[in-house]
């Protein structure tokens, strides 16, 4: 108790001086924080995204290969009805799992009557499509990709064979109606008047009816009518020129199949994702079934989240040493010049009998003040700088991004708590550090080279 | 600690002491084979000039330096034997130091400066320390500046603080360098009676230096020094 008074006194007597070190200490963590905050949100956007938005559910399953191949070979790599059944009795007993939806992928060349152009469609569970938009989760990570740019979610439309179609696809194919607002075209008399008369543009815009081609799973060609239920951003530029979504019926009809690409399972907590995958496999092998179980989070599913939150963290890891050197930097010159200025004291307390263990103590305490009161500032500051900048509804496109996006700070509370240790074990360990080669001075040297 | 016999069975004897030191490229022998013996409950104080050798002595008697040559035995402990942990603990528990210039840490209260060798002393339990600390304080003379914070007192006060925090641990011997030298004459006078008396009461062995005529009229027994030599 009396070496922590005299820490803390110590450190009041030494106000001014410590000021500089507080300061760098409170910056420090107001950088981290926000440089944390700012990697939460993007983490944050992007699990939702890549979870729901995209479908793929925490925890998916493939037949053997399937992910690679269940595209190109969708009748030797997709799951027959029956998987289908077996792999649903399984996963009705799993625990922990909140929803489960089947989703087909499939391409072909998509169609405005006049030209086509390559695609790729998700057919998926509607009632999964509307339980994710309603997902307050969804809604406060993934509010840029819930909303239509026009149209509405294949709920809400009117029924009917339905697609939604990416921005630059429906750009592509000059397509700006949806099925809410087209009106009708009229009787079609000449194609060629229709594709290349007085007013063509304008009029395959306001028609929402496509046409899909594709090939079937058993080889054959098959092409359907559809209408534009919404327009969408995928929000990456790499697929924004060929995405199209479907129900589930719809792109099943389309191939003339009726298995499915993968079945996705969505879990109530993410962070079991890698648990429920082992016991989903080891459930799947203990009923001698062979199936592909895939995580999220895996890079070849994921490209998208693995590479950026691969090079955030690599940036923050960067930021992360140059704002520690700076904090170890600012600690070590202020305890230096406590050290050499108190040697007397030091030598007296030798003297007394304390070893260096004990002065160390003194010196730590005095550092872990000055730890507390910077991470209590620099926390404080980071707060009001998130809620500012997310007040001031910056926006901004990053590289790859179709869509601008909020920039926002976002700190996790555990961020904050990892911050705060990482800077408390820094500060502390520095004054330790220091103090303890400074200290191990004689005592005879301690008390007759005082500052 | 092995217990070892002094020449004549004495509480503290240096058996001829050597130190020397590199002063740039001069050696100066600061302690040419000193030979002396202390009973215990002695106020003894040494005298000499400046450079005589009387701090090095001091602080050999202290634990805190080491001779070249020689023996120190202090109850019966050859000090030099001891580690430095082991050493840290003999200062702590048989030793009390009094400084020229008071060495009180001025952020603390009269009652923690006193406080302050007990937390490390295992031979005092924590339920005694505070009495114990409390007793001083009054011997002292200095229950009503108790709480006060140590740079509020003055150059007497905190001489009587350091007087107090040396013997709080009951040690067998305190070593004093100059503890009057930054002190006015009524002062030093006070200071004199305040460790005199605890002498008396304590039994404690003190060895001091001092240049005080006045403080070297009231010792039992003065040892001079001269060119790192007793001349007694």
């Amino acid at each position: 108790m009396i070496l922590a008074k005299l820490g803390i006194r110590n450190f009041w007597l030494q106000r001014q001086r410590n000021l500089f070190a507080l300061s760098a200490i409170a910056i420090g963590v107001t950088g981290l924080i926000c440089i944390g905050g700012y990697i939460d949100r993007w983490e944050h956007t992007l699990r939702t995204d890549t979870i729901y938005m995209r479908g793929q559910g925490m925890v998916s399953i493939y037949r053997k290969n399937g992910w690679l191949m269940s595209r190109s070979l969708p009748k030797k790599f997709s799951l027959t009805r029956s998987d289908q059944d077996k792999i649903y009795a399984i996963i009705e007993k799993l625990p922990g799992v909140e929803r489960v939806g089947s989703v087909l992928n499939g391409s072909g060349l998509i169609s405005n009557g006049c030209h086509s152009q390559p695609f790729e469609i998700r057919g998926y569970d509607l009632a999964v499509d509307q339980w994710m938009r309603e997902r307050p989760i969804v809604k406060k990570w993934c509010a840029n990709s819930l909303r239509f740019i026009r149209g509405q979610s294949f709920a809400t439309t009117a029924p009917g064979p339905l697609i939604g179609i990416a921005t630059g696809l429906a750009g592509l194919i000059g397509k700006s109606a949806v099925k809410a607002l087209t009106s009708s075209a009229g009787p079609l008399t000449s194609l060629t008047e229709y594709c290349s008369g007085p007013g063509a543009a304008a009029r395959i815009a306001e028609d929402s009816n496509v046409q899909l081609m594709a090939m079937t799973a058993s080889g054959h060609f098959n092409a359907t009518d559809a209408d534009i239920a919404h327009v969408f951003s995928t929000g990456s530029k790499v697929n924004e020129d060929t995405q199209l979504t479907a129900p589930l019926s719809l792109v099943q009809d389309l191939l003339q199949t009726d298995r499915v690409s993968s079945v996705a399972i969505y879990l109530e907590d993410f962070r079991r994702t890698d648990a429920v995958a082992r016991d989903l496999r080891e459930r799947l092998s203990q009923a001698g079934l062979s199936y592909d179980v895939h995580v999220w989070n895996e890079r070849k599913l994921s490209p998208m989240y693995s590479g950026l939150m691969n090079f955030l963290h690599a940036m923050s890891l960067f930021c992360t040493l140059l704002i520690g050197s700076v904090v170890v930097l600012a600690v070590v010159n202020l305890t230096t010049m406590n050290v050499l200025q108190r040697s007397r004291e030091m030598g007296t307390l030798k003297a007394m009998g304390f070893g260096s263990g004990a002065l160390v103590q003194i010196f730590f305490v005095e550092a872990a003040v000055l730890g507390v009161l910077g991470c209590l500032i620099g926390t404080g500051i980071a707060k009001v700088l998130a809620i500012g900048i997310g007040h001031a509804g910056i926006h901004f496109t990053p590289p790859g991004s179709s869509v601008a996006q909020d920039f926002l700070i976002v700190p996790d509370v555990l961020t904050i708590f990892e911050v705060v240790v990482f800077v408390l074990a820094l500060v502390a360990l520095s004054a330790a550090a220091t103090a303890w080669a400074l200290g191990r001075r004689s005592c005879l040297d301690l008390l007759t080279h005082s500052a | 600690m092995d217990v070892v016999n002094g020449v004549g069975g004495a509480f503290v004897s240096l058996e001829d002491l050597h130190r020397s030191y590199q002063l740039g490229e001069a050696r100066v022998e600061a302690l040419r084979g000193i030979n002396l013996q202390l009973k215990k409950g002695e106020f003894t104080a040494i005298l000499g000039a400046s450079g005589s050798g009387k701090s090095t002595l001091l602080n050999m008697l202290g634990c805190i330096d080491v001779p070249n040559k020689g023996r120190v035995l202090i109850d019966g402990v050859d000090i030099l034997r001891l580690t430095e942990g082991a050493k840290s603990r003999f200062r702590n528990e048989r030793l009390g130091f009094i400084f020229q210039s008071f060495n009180i840490i001025a952020v603390l209260s009269v009652y923690d400066n006193i406080m302050l060798p007990l937390l490390i002393n295992p031979l005092i339990p924590a339920s005694e320390r505070h009495q114990r600390v409390m007793d001083l304080i009054v011997d002292v003379g200095l229950e009503p500046q108790a709480r006060s914070l140590s740079n509020k007192l003055s150059g007497g006060q905190r001489q009587r603080v350091a007087i107090a925090r040396a013997l709080v641990t009951d040690p067998v011997l305190v070593l004093a360098d100059e503890p009057t030298a930054n002190l006015d004459s009524e002062t030093t006078q006070q200071i004199i009676d305040v460790m005199m008396s605890m002498n008396a009461k304590r039994h404690v062995t003190f060895f001091f230096s001092t240049h005080d005529e006045k403080l070297i009229r009231q010792v039992n027994r003065v040892v001079r020094i001269k060119d790192g030599r007793i001349v007694e």
